[in-house]
């Protein structure tokens, strides 16, 4: 079986986001960088699907500037087969995005699709649920646990309530959560190994979608400073400022 | 007497600048470690040099000794008073005013008080960079910086804090305050006085001011963790990397396993860095302050990575290196530093440790390290030897760690332990104190390997700034 993993570059989850002066977007120029940390579960839920002989090649794809090859050379070294790079924007949109995978499923003819449940730039998670729908495939979402059985997956689902255990049809879309498990590092091996894996580089019109955003942004702001705390004197000035100014109690 | 004392020293200070009840003073009066208890006439908070002058001149006429202290986090007891309570701590934290930070001139003019983080944020909010790290930096003082000439993590690339200082002002006992405050690269005009106080642990003058090196920020980083062949691979993995980035370590430390042992002991949510746990390690940054060098390039790498990359992969051919791991995002470069900065704490939480701080020339370091560690397994095979820390500057931080599978009479192996540690560095031309200082801890020490005729000299020096040995007596020499 052959397992799909998109994975997206957004800004480094360690660095300090700051919207442009224009406020039209966030500012990408000269930022750092990295895998969307959702999808590098993925990938390594893959990676160990494999090495359990439950899956004989992992494939990465990634959709977007050419800068995207970093992002999957970065899955290559921590141990997938092969790359897919789709040249598009930076900014592009979830349904766009999936009509792409869908295609590339449709090449590839995976067994299964592991990604991310959301992007942490837009945390829009759409993706995995969309291409789920075009494809007409079951879906799993919010995994933090997985098992195949034969032409069926037992997954357990992060929902607000507690554990949901399902049993989905294969083939299928699973979007993964934090507590699915702890992605490896890269060893040194596998990171000059990764140079020499096959990585193909195709257009979105090379798949024949359009992908052109549905959705104008009309203003990105940042969020507004918190104030600064102040002391209190005793407790009475506490009390008083819970009950009249925070109204909490 | 002691009243009337105080009460002077009130009237310069005034009543928040001057502590005296037991339960105020008692943190001023334990250092770091809670190795030392000393006692004072009181803790004296000046705010600004004028204060202090008085403070001085107020001590020198009524011979009472001054023990200066900046954020108490030092290990040799050097901020310690004695017991016999008729000193003062000289605390500098009120004195934490940033004079100026000149972004032309690259270099700032701060306060003794200043804590060593502020300035980083303050320094980082104008663009620019003050280097000196340590783990303590959110409470030491770069006053304390200067007593003690402190190191830490990247020495490597821009010295110790005497090599980022181009001014101090400091008051001698009595009250004449010197300024040699200077942002100037060269001056070749007579003794180069600054050099004096920085490093002598308060036993010559109270530092309250300084004007500080500053660099440009910077802004990518290729960030490893490698277990090489030996100590031998990791210098030569060092110049490598340094011939290979321009000069761009900004840290490189040895790991041994043992470390890892006791650091994964106390931190399992710690992530494993490599797939087996190797014998040596290394823990490697490079950097630069050229944007470009973080962003990929035509071949989809960001070149500090390649640089990385590629020097890791020929010394893995050569068998210097025998796996490696590159840290692809921020929060996999902070995993791998967790494995360095817990150390510290992973030696305090168990059963007992020997500590030492001491450096030596890179040509001595694998010599040296092999006999180490034949040494102390001689003493008793089940310590941890942790001989971890900056080599890329020649200090090691070579520490034994005893638990529960040490034989239980480690208290009395220490002063063999030290003996042999004190040996190895007296043969391979070593320092007994590459960055923690001489302080009380040290001092016996420091007469036994250091020459009658350069204590003499030093002792000559102290007696003619402090002839009535009031400046923290007890300390150093």
């Amino acid at each position: 079986m052959k397992v799909l993993v998109p994975v997206k570059r957004v800004i480094d989850y360690n660095v300090k986001v700051r919207v442009k002066a224009d406020n039209t977007g966030v500012e990408l120029a000269n930022v750092k960088m990295a895998m969307n940390p959702f999808d590098e579960i993925a990938v390594e839920e893959a990676l160990r699907l494999k090495e359990s002989g439950g899956a004989d090649e992992v494939v990465a794809v990634s959709i977007g500037p050419t800068q995207n090859q970093e992002t999957i050379r970065t899955a290559l070294a921590m141990g997938a087969d092969r790359g897919i790079h789709i040249e598009a924007p930076h900014e592009i949109e979830p349904l766009a995005v999936a009509k792409l995978l869908k295609e590339v499923v449709a090449r590839e003819e995976p067994g299964l699709v592991f990604v991310g449940k959301q992007a942490i730039d837009d945390d829009c998670n759409q993706t995995g649920q969309m291409l789920a729908a075009l494809l007409g495939w079951a879906q799993g979402t919010f995994v933090s646990g997985i098992e195949i059985k034969g032409d069926s997956a037992a997954v357990i689902r992060e929902v607000d309530g507690g554990l949901e255990h399902l049993e989905i049809r294969m083939p299928a879309v699973v979007t993964v959560d934090l507590r699915l498990n702890e992605p490896r590092y890269a060893s040194l091996p596998n990171i000059m190994k990764a140079k020499k894996k096959p990585l193909d580089s195709m257009s979105a019109a090379d798949l024949g979608v359009d992908i052109a955003p549905r959705l104008t942004i009309t203003r990105v702001e940042e969020p507004p400073a918190r104030e600064a705390g102040i002391k209190v004197c005793d407790v009475a000035e506490l009390v008083d400022k819970l009950k009249n100014e925070a109204k909490v109690i | 007497m002691s009243t009337e004392l105080i009460a002077s020293l009130r009237d310069i200070v005034g009543d928040t600048g001057l502590k005296t009840g037991s339960d105020e003073t008692m943190s001023f009066l334990t250092d770091w470690h809670g190795q030392y208890h000393g006692a004072a006439l009181a803790v004296v908070m000046p705010e600004t040099t004028e204060q202090v002058s008085q403070v001085m001149a107020f001590a020198e006429a009524h011979d009472i000794v001054v023990v200066p202290q900046g954020g108490n986090t030092g290990f040799m007891g050097g901020a310690t008073p004695d017991s016999s309570g008729h000193s003062i701590v000289l605390s500098l934290r009120r004195m934490n005013r940033i004079r100026e930070i000149d972004p032309i001139n690259m270099s700032m003019t701060v306060e003794a008080g200043c804590v060593l983080q502020t300035l980083h944020e303050a320094t980082e909010a104008e663009g620019l960079y003050f280097p000196l790290n340590l783990a303590a930096k959110g409470s030491c003082t770069i006053g304390g910086n200067l007593g003690t000439n402190a190191g830490g993590l990247n020495v490597v690339r821009y010295g110790t804090t005497r090599e980022l200082t181009l001014g101090v002002e400091v008051v001698l006992m009595g009250g004449r305050v010197l300024n040699l405050l200077s942002g100037l690269r060269k001056d070749n005009t007579g003794y180069d006085l600054r050099h004096l106080f920085v490093g002598s642990e308060g036993t010559l003058g109270v530092i309250t001011a300084a004007t500080m090196k500053l660099f440009p920020q910077p802004v990518a980083r290729a960030t490893a963790f490698a277990e090489v062949r030996d100590v031998d691979a990791a210098v030569q993995l060092l110049h490598r990397l340094q011939a290979a980035s321009g000069g761009g370590i900004e840290a490189f430390e040895l790991i041994p396993a043992d470390i890892l042992h006791v650091v994964f002991r106390h931190f399992p949510e710690i992530p494993q860095p490599l797939a087996t746990r190797g014998a040596m390690n290394v823990l490697m940054e490079i950097a630069s302050t050229n944007p470009a060098s973080g962003m990929p390039d035509a071949t989809g790498e960001a070149p500090l990575q390649t640089i990385m990359q590629e020097t890791l992969a020929t010394a893995f051919e050569d068998g210097l290196v025998i796996d490696a791991t590159i840290a692809s995002s921020e929060a996999q470069r902070r995993a791998l530093w967790d494995v360095r900065e817990m150390a510290p704490e992973s030696h305090k939480r168990s059963m007992g440790v020997a500590r030492s701080d001491i450096s030596l020339t890179q040509s001595a370091l694998a010599p040296f390290y092999a006999e180490m560690v034949d040494g102390v397994k001689a003493i008793d095979p089940n310590l941890w030897i942790c001989g971890y820390g900056h080599i890329g500057d020649g200090n090691l931080h070579f520490n034994l760690v005893a638990d529960e599978r040490s034989n239980s009479d480690f208290a009395e192996k220490k002063d063999d332990l030290y003996d042999l540690i004190y040996d190895k560095v007296a043969k391979y031309g070593g320092s007994i104190s590459a960055e923690h200082g001489i302080g009380q801890t040290k001092r016996a020490q420091l007469a036994k390997v250091k020459a009658p005729e350069i204590l003499d000299v030093m002792r000559a020096i102290k007696a003619s700034i402090d002839p009535k040995n009031l400046m923290n007596p007890g300390k150093v020499i």
